[in-house]
Protein backbone atom coordinates (compact mmCIF):
# COMPACT_ATOMS: atom_id res chain seq x y z
CA UNK A 1 0.00 0.00 0.00
CA UNK A 2 1.07 3.63 -0.90
CA UNK A 3 0.45 6.73 0.69
CA UNK A 4 -0.17 9.53 -1.63
CA UNK A 5 3.34 12.17 -1.91
CA UNK A 6 2.34 13.77 -5.05
CA UNK A 7 -0.89 16.53 -5.18
CA UNK A 8 -2.83 14.23 -8.11
CA UNK A 9 -2.47 11.28 -6.01
CA UNK A 10 -3.69 13.14 -2.90
CA UNK A 11 -6.93 13.76 -5.62
CA UNK A 12 -7.45 10.10 -6.62
CA UNK A 13 -7.38 9.16 -3.35
CA UNK A 14 -10.30 11.42 -2.78
CA UNK A 15 -11.69 10.51 -5.94
CA UNK A 16 -11.35 6.96 -5.03
CA UNK A 17 -12.76 7.75 -1.41
CA UNK A 18 -15.89 9.56 -3.27
CA UNK A 19 -16.31 6.04 -5.67
CA UNK A 20 -16.58 3.76 -2.50
CA UNK A 21 -18.70 5.89 -0.16
CA UNK A 22 -20.86 6.06 -3.41
CA UNK A 23 -20.89 2.43 -3.81
CA UNK A 24 -21.71 1.60 -0.38
CA UNK A 25 -24.73 3.54 -0.17
CA UNK A 26 -25.74 2.17 -3.36
CA UNK A 27 -25.24 -1.19 -2.55
CA UNK A 28 -26.67 -0.34 0.93
CA UNK A 29 -29.94 1.01 -0.63
CA UNK A 30 -30.41 -2.62 -2.55
CA UNK A 31 -29.84 -4.49 0.44
CA UNK A 32 -33.12 -2.14 1.98
CA UNK A 33 -34.75 -3.14 -1.46
CA UNK A 34 -34.06 -6.87 -1.44
CA UNK A 35 -35.66 -6.89 2.26
CA UNK A 36 -38.43 -4.74 1.14
CA UNK A 37 -39.27 -7.34 -1.48
CA UNK A 38 -39.01 -10.45 1.28
CA UNK A 39 -36.52 -12.11 -1.55
CA UNK A 40 -36.38 -15.77 -0.99
CA UNK A 41 -32.64 -17.16 0.51
CA UNK A 42 -31.64 -18.80 -2.84
CA UNK A 43 -32.21 -15.21 -4.21
CA UNK A 44 -29.86 -13.78 -1.66
CA UNK A 45 -27.69 -16.59 -2.39
CA UNK A 46 -27.37 -15.91 -6.03
CA UNK A 47 -26.93 -12.21 -5.59
CA UNK A 48 -23.93 -13.17 -2.99
CA UNK A 49 -22.01 -15.20 -5.52
CA UNK A 50 -22.81 -12.90 -8.49
CA UNK A 51 -20.88 -9.86 -5.99
CA UNK A 52 -18.24 -12.64 -5.47
CA UNK A 53 -17.90 -13.27 -9.01
CA UNK A 54 -17.89 -9.13 -9.76
CA UNK A 55 -14.90 -8.73 -6.77
CA UNK A 56 -13.18 -11.75 -8.78
CA UNK A 57 -13.59 -11.11 -12.37
CA UNK A 58 -14.18 -7.05 -12.11
CA UNK A 59 -15.81 -6.12 -15.72
CA UNK A 60 -15.97 -9.43 -17.20
CA UNK A 61 -18.51 -10.26 -15.03
CA UNK A 62 -20.59 -7.49 -15.50
CA UNK A 63 -22.56 -9.86 -18.89
CA UNK A 64 -23.47 -12.58 -16.05
CA UNK A 65 -24.50 -9.96 -13.54
CA UNK A 66 -26.78 -8.41 -15.80
CA UNK A 67 -28.57 -11.43 -16.89
CA UNK A 68 -28.63 -12.81 -13.35
CA UNK A 69 -30.43 -9.20 -12.45
CA UNK A 70 -32.80 -9.52 -15.49
CA UNK A 71 -34.46 -12.91 -14.45
CA UNK A 72 -34.86 -11.81 -11.08
CA UNK A 73 -37.04 -8.64 -12.23
CA UNK A 74 -38.63 -10.97 -14.98
CA UNK A 75 -39.23 -13.20 -12.03
CA UNK A 76 -40.78 -10.05 -9.89
CA UNK A 77 -42.52 -8.98 -13.07
CA UNK A 78 -44.54 -12.34 -12.94
CA UNK A 79 -45.10 -12.87 -9.93
CA UNK A 80 -46.37 -9.29 -9.80
CA UNK A 81 -43.91 -8.62 -6.48
CA UNK A 82 -44.60 -6.23 -4.51
CA UNK A 83 -42.48 -4.49 -1.19
CA UNK A 84 -43.19 -5.29 1.89
CA UNK A 85 -45.67 -2.05 3.62
CA UNK A 86 -47.85 -2.72 0.17
CA UNK A 87 -50.64 -4.82 -0.06
CA UNK A 88 -51.67 -6.35 -3.27
CA UNK A 89 -55.64 -4.45 -3.51
CA UNK A 90 -54.75 -1.34 -2.57
CA UNK A 91 -51.60 -0.45 -4.53
CA UNK A 92 -51.97 1.14 -7.97
CA UNK A 93 -50.14 0.07 -11.32
CA UNK A 94 -47.88 2.99 -11.42
CA UNK A 95 -46.53 2.92 -7.80
CA UNK A 96 -45.64 -1.14 -8.59
CA UNK A 97 -43.70 -0.56 -11.72
CA UNK A 98 -42.07 2.39 -10.18
CA UNK A 99 -40.69 0.31 -7.25
CA UNK A 100 -39.42 -2.63 -9.41
CA UNK A 101 -37.80 -0.10 -11.92
CA UNK A 102 -36.14 1.81 -9.18
CA UNK A 103 -34.67 -1.69 -7.76
CA UNK A 104 -33.96 -2.66 -11.14
CA UNK A 105 -31.83 0.95 -11.63
CA UNK A 106 -30.21 0.46 -7.86
CA UNK A 107 -29.45 -3.18 -8.85
CA UNK A 108 -27.62 -2.37 -12.42
CA UNK A 109 -25.33 0.32 -10.65
CA UNK A 110 -24.06 -1.97 -8.10
CA UNK A 111 -22.93 -4.28 -10.77
CA UNK A 112 -21.40 -1.45 -12.83
CA UNK A 113 -19.68 0.52 -9.61
CA UNK A 114 -18.20 -3.26 -8.62
CA UNK A 115 -17.11 -4.38 -11.65
CA UNK A 116 -15.24 -0.86 -11.78
CA UNK A 117 -13.73 -1.31 -8.35
CA UNK A 118 -10.52 -1.99 -9.61
CA UNK A 119 -9.92 0.85 -11.51
CA UNK A 120 -11.01 3.24 -8.20
CA UNK A 121 -8.53 1.22 -6.31
CA UNK A 122 -5.34 1.69 -8.63
CA UNK A 123 -4.00 3.93 -6.28
CA UNK A 124 -3.80 2.28 -3.08
CA UNK A 125 -1.74 -0.35 -5.53
CA UNK A 126 -3.34 -3.47 -3.84
CA UNK A 127 -2.61 -7.00 -4.43
CA UNK A 128 -5.54 -8.66 -6.75
CA UNK A 129 -6.07 -10.66 -3.31
CA UNK A 130 -6.46 -7.93 -1.50
CA UNK A 131 -8.50 -5.66 -3.97
CA UNK A 132 -11.14 -8.78 -3.42
CA UNK A 133 -10.92 -9.03 -0.39
CA UNK A 134 -12.23 -5.32 0.04
CA UNK A 135 -14.41 -5.53 -2.55
CA UNK A 136 -16.51 -8.30 -1.32
CA UNK A 137 -16.19 -6.75 2.62
CA UNK A 138 -17.57 -3.62 1.32
CA UNK A 139 -20.47 -4.62 -0.71
CA UNK A 140 -21.51 -7.32 1.88
CA UNK A 141 -21.21 -5.10 4.79
CA UNK A 142 -23.46 -2.92 2.49
CA UNK A 143 -26.02 -5.32 1.98
CA UNK A 144 -26.16 -6.38 5.22
CA UNK A 145 -26.26 -2.80 6.49
CA UNK A 146 -29.42 -1.88 4.25
CA UNK A 147 -31.13 -5.37 5.69
CA UNK A 148 -30.40 -4.24 9.28
CA UNK A 149 -31.52 -0.53 8.70
CA UNK A 150 -34.84 -1.95 6.92
CA UNK A 151 -35.20 -4.23 9.48
CA UNK A 152 -35.40 -1.77 12.30
CA UNK A 153 -37.77 0.73 10.36
CA UNK A 154 -40.18 -2.12 10.04
CA UNK A 155 -39.86 -2.54 13.55
CA UNK A 156 -40.15 0.68 14.49
CA UNK A 157 -43.31 1.73 11.93
CA UNK A 158 -45.22 -0.97 13.50
CA UNK A 159 -44.61 -0.26 17.35
CA UNK B 1 -1.74 7.88 -46.49
CA UNK B 2 1.55 7.30 -46.18
CA UNK B 3 3.88 5.50 -48.04
CA UNK B 4 4.50 2.66 -46.19
CA UNK B 5 0.89 2.43 -46.31
CA UNK B 6 0.88 2.68 -49.93
CA UNK B 7 3.86 0.42 -50.58
CA UNK B 8 1.61 -2.18 -48.22
CA UNK B 9 -1.62 -1.63 -50.22
CA UNK B 10 0.54 -1.69 -53.63
CA UNK B 11 2.20 -5.65 -52.42
CA UNK B 12 -1.30 -6.89 -51.05
CA UNK B 13 -3.22 -5.99 -54.18
CA UNK B 14 -0.40 -7.25 -56.43
CA UNK B 15 -0.15 -10.82 -54.78
CA UNK B 16 -3.92 -10.75 -54.74
CA UNK B 17 -4.13 -10.37 -58.29
CA UNK B 18 -1.43 -13.46 -59.15
CA UNK B 19 -3.36 -15.33 -55.96
CA UNK B 20 -0.37 -15.77 -54.26
CA UNK B 21 -0.86 -14.33 -50.88
CA UNK B 22 -1.73 -16.36 -48.34
CA UNK B 23 -2.68 -15.41 -44.39
CA UNK B 24 0.17 -17.40 -43.05
CA UNK B 25 2.70 -15.12 -45.39
CA UNK B 26 1.54 -11.96 -44.42
CA UNK B 27 4.20 -10.07 -42.80
CA UNK B 28 3.40 -9.61 -38.90
CA UNK B 29 4.27 -5.80 -39.52
CA UNK B 30 2.02 -5.36 -41.58
CA UNK B 31 -0.11 -2.22 -40.23
CA UNK B 32 -3.41 -2.76 -38.64
CA UNK B 33 -5.99 -0.42 -39.80
CA UNK B 34 -8.58 0.86 -37.47
CA UNK B 35 -12.01 -0.69 -37.73
CA UNK B 36 -15.38 1.21 -38.36
CA UNK B 37 -16.72 -1.49 -35.24
CA UNK B 38 -14.41 -2.80 -32.88
CA UNK B 39 -15.63 -4.14 -29.66
CA UNK B 40 -14.08 -6.31 -27.15
CA UNK B 41 -14.84 -7.85 -23.96
CA UNK B 42 -14.23 -10.75 -21.62
CA UNK B 43 -17.25 -12.64 -20.01
CA UNK B 44 -16.63 -14.58 -16.99
CA UNK B 45 -18.33 -17.58 -16.22
CA UNK B 46 -16.48 -19.12 -13.42
CA UNK B 47 -15.59 -22.28 -14.96
CA UNK B 48 -14.27 -20.92 -17.77
CA UNK B 49 -13.47 -17.02 -19.41
CA UNK B 50 -14.73 -16.46 -22.93
CA UNK B 51 -13.66 -13.45 -24.53
CA UNK B 52 -16.29 -11.45 -27.67
CA UNK B 53 -14.85 -9.62 -30.29
CA UNK B 54 -17.24 -7.88 -32.93
CA UNK B 55 -15.59 -6.04 -35.57
CA UNK B 56 -17.29 -3.89 -38.63
CA UNK B 57 -14.69 -2.87 -41.30
CA UNK B 58 -13.97 -2.79 -44.95
CA UNK B 59 -13.25 -6.78 -46.03
CA UNK B 60 -9.83 -6.64 -47.41
CA UNK B 61 -8.83 -10.22 -45.86
CA UNK B 62 -7.39 -12.90 -47.51
CA UNK B 63 -10.03 -15.62 -48.53
CA UNK B 64 -7.40 -18.51 -47.15
CA UNK B 65 -7.53 -19.70 -43.86
CA UNK B 66 -3.92 -20.98 -42.64
CA UNK B 67 -5.91 -24.20 -41.46
CA UNK B 68 -9.19 -25.90 -43.03
CA UNK B 69 -11.84 -26.10 -40.62
CA UNK B 70 -14.44 -29.13 -41.75
CA UNK B 71 -16.42 -31.44 -40.06
CA UNK B 72 -17.09 -31.59 -36.67
CA UNK B 73 -15.88 -28.92 -35.79
CA UNK B 74 -17.29 -26.49 -38.77
CA UNK B 75 -20.63 -28.24 -37.02
CA UNK B 76 -19.86 -27.50 -33.46
CA UNK B 77 -18.61 -23.87 -34.41
CA UNK B 78 -21.74 -22.88 -35.95
CA UNK B 79 -23.96 -24.79 -33.03
CA UNK B 80 -21.68 -22.64 -30.60
CA UNK B 81 -22.07 -19.31 -32.61
CA UNK B 82 -26.02 -19.96 -33.13
CA UNK B 83 -26.72 -20.93 -29.48
CA UNK B 84 -24.79 -17.64 -28.77
CA UNK B 85 -26.65 -15.40 -30.93
CA UNK B 86 -29.59 -16.88 -29.68
CA UNK B 87 -29.09 -16.60 -26.11
CA UNK B 88 -27.83 -13.14 -26.81
CA UNK B 89 -30.94 -12.10 -28.66
CA UNK B 90 -33.55 -13.22 -25.74
CA UNK B 91 -31.22 -11.70 -22.83
CA UNK B 92 -31.96 -8.01 -25.27
CA UNK B 93 -35.33 -9.12 -26.01
CA UNK B 94 -35.88 -9.78 -22.58
CA UNK B 95 -34.36 -6.66 -21.18
CA UNK B 96 -36.13 -4.20 -23.91
CA UNK B 97 -39.81 -6.25 -23.20
CA UNK B 98 -39.73 -5.94 -19.61
CA UNK B 99 -37.94 -1.97 -19.56
CA UNK B 100 -40.80 -0.92 -21.98
CA UNK B 101 -43.75 -2.90 -20.08
CA UNK B 102 -42.68 -1.38 -16.78
CA UNK B 103 -42.25 2.54 -17.93
CA UNK B 104 -45.60 1.85 -19.36
CA UNK B 105 -46.82 0.86 -16.06
CA UNK B 106 -45.51 3.87 -14.59
CA UNK B 107 -46.88 6.23 -16.81
CA UNK B 108 -49.64 4.57 -16.20
CA UNK B 109 -51.04 3.65 -19.60
CA UNK B 110 -53.11 0.80 -19.61
CA UNK B 111 -53.11 -1.10 -22.85
CA UNK B 112 -55.14 -4.39 -22.02
CA UNK B 113 -56.92 -4.86 -18.62
CA UNK B 114 -55.36 -7.16 -15.97
CA UNK B 115 -51.65 -7.97 -15.52
CA UNK B 116 -48.49 -9.34 -17.88
CA UNK B 117 -48.33 -12.20 -16.57
CA UNK B 118 -52.09 -13.61 -16.59
CA UNK B 119 -51.80 -13.16 -20.64
CA UNK B 120 -48.31 -15.35 -20.42
CA UNK B 121 -49.55 -18.23 -18.31
CA UNK B 122 -51.60 -19.89 -20.70
CA UNK B 123 -48.86 -19.79 -23.11
CA UNK B 124 -46.51 -21.35 -20.03
CA UNK B 125 -48.73 -24.13 -19.22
Amino acid sequence: MAFPQKKSDSLSWIGSGIYFVLLWLTACSLGMGLTAYVVSPLIWLGTLGVTLLLAWAGSAAIAPAMVWLLALMWIATMTHALPQPMQIHNVIAQVWAASLLDLWVRGGLVILMLAFARRALKPLRLRPAAIFAFTVGLSWSALGTGVCMYSLMSATHQV
Amino acid sequence: MDQADRNNDFNQNDASAKGELRWSERSPSSPQRPKLIDIRFGVDLVVTRFYVVLMVGKDRRDQNRPYAVKGWTKLGNTLAAVLLLLGANLAISGFIVLSLYLLKSMLGINLMPGHFAEYLKPLLQ
